[in-house]
């Protein structure tokens, strides 16, 4: 997908992975945005570190976050629906990887819509949080004129 | 709040708590890290002039925002059991802006006895001041016994 506009990848496409490391301070950022100051988010429990709040890991799994997403000039995305499966609690001081994966593209009603697959997994090997992402691609301020060359 | 779930009849509706999206939240969530040298970064969710050119009257929340509140509240609703089994299905049908309150809310659909424990499903919204809906959906989660 290299040089590839994020509009143009087709399914079976993957963005570049991220990794981050989610540290007390970053945790207690994302605590603020939402004013959740849970005890499970901010103490260890049961020999274990605090939990990461959903919203952090919500906040690095859109594609966006992605090194290799760019957004083609004049064009505009926006988030259409989202289907999130929780699968394990990921804890404070852990690195996580991100992956993404697109699984369908399609035009309607003068948009381009692009389905993907996002997978947040920490160092260990387990999976986090798995979500199926839907957005749309359109110009901004005109009709659309950017086509993907088939249609559904 | 487990023992609400378990005990309340289909219908009955959860509240979460009402907060006031203010700008400092927002450049909390969408600015990047406190410690990044160029704190806050500018994008449509934190600084006027990114939005205009995005062809955007004013700042826009990122629904991760307010989706954040109803995940939180999920959690307050489903304890660790979330982490592990909480399944979501949502929209967002209209933006929110600087200074709008927004409450996360849940109505209980089914609940179901499984031999693993229970399969409990929710209607799920968030809706501002108003009382306009800015996120609608479906929650569903399996409180281990």
């Amino acid at each position: 997908m290299d040089g590839k506009f994020a509009h143009e990848l087709r399914a079976g496409d993957q963005y570049e992975s991220l990794e981050f490391v989610v540290t007390p301070d970053l945790n207690q950022q994302f605590l603020y945005s939402v004013e959740d100051f849970n005890p499970l988010y901010l103490e260890g429990r049961d020999g274990k570190p605090p939990l990461v709040h959903p919203v952090l890991l919500m906040h690095m799994s859109p594609r966006t976050r992605s090194p290799s997403y760019r957004q083609a000039p004049g064009m505009g995305s926006a988030f259409a629906r989202d289907k999130s499966r929780y699968l394990n609690p990921g804890y404070v001081g852990s690195r996580f990887h991100v992956t993404w994966t697109v699984t369908d593209t399609y035009e309607q009603r003068g948009k381009i819509y692009q389905d993907y697959v996002a997978l947040v997994r920490a160092e260990n090997g387990v999976d986090i949080l798995r979500r199926e992402l839907a957005s749309t691609f359109f110009m901004l301020g005109k009709v659309k004129t950017y086509g993907l060359g088939a249609s559904k | 709040m487990n023992a609400a779930l378990l005990q309340s009849e289909p219908g009955h509706i959860f509240e979460g708590r009402a907060r006031c999206l203010t700008l400092a939240r927002a450049l909390a969530l969408s600015g990047g890290p406190f410690d990044a040298p160029a704190w806050p970064e500018k994008n449509l969710h934190t600084d006027l002039k990114a939005a205009n050119d995005a062809g955007i009257a004013a700042i826009v929340v990122s629904g991760t925002q307010w989706e954040g509140y109803l995940v939180g509240f999920l959690v307050d609703l489903f304890g660790m059991s979330w982490f592990r089994h909480g399944e979501l299905d949502i929209k967002i049908p209209r933006s929110v802006k600087i200074g709008e309150t927004v409450q996360p809310k849940a109505r209980l659909e089914t609940r179901e006895v499984q031999p693993d424990g229970t399969w409990i499903t929710l209607s799920v919204w968030c809706e501002n001041q108003d009382g306009a809906q800015v996120l609608v959906g479906t929650a569903a989660c399996m409180l281990i016994a």
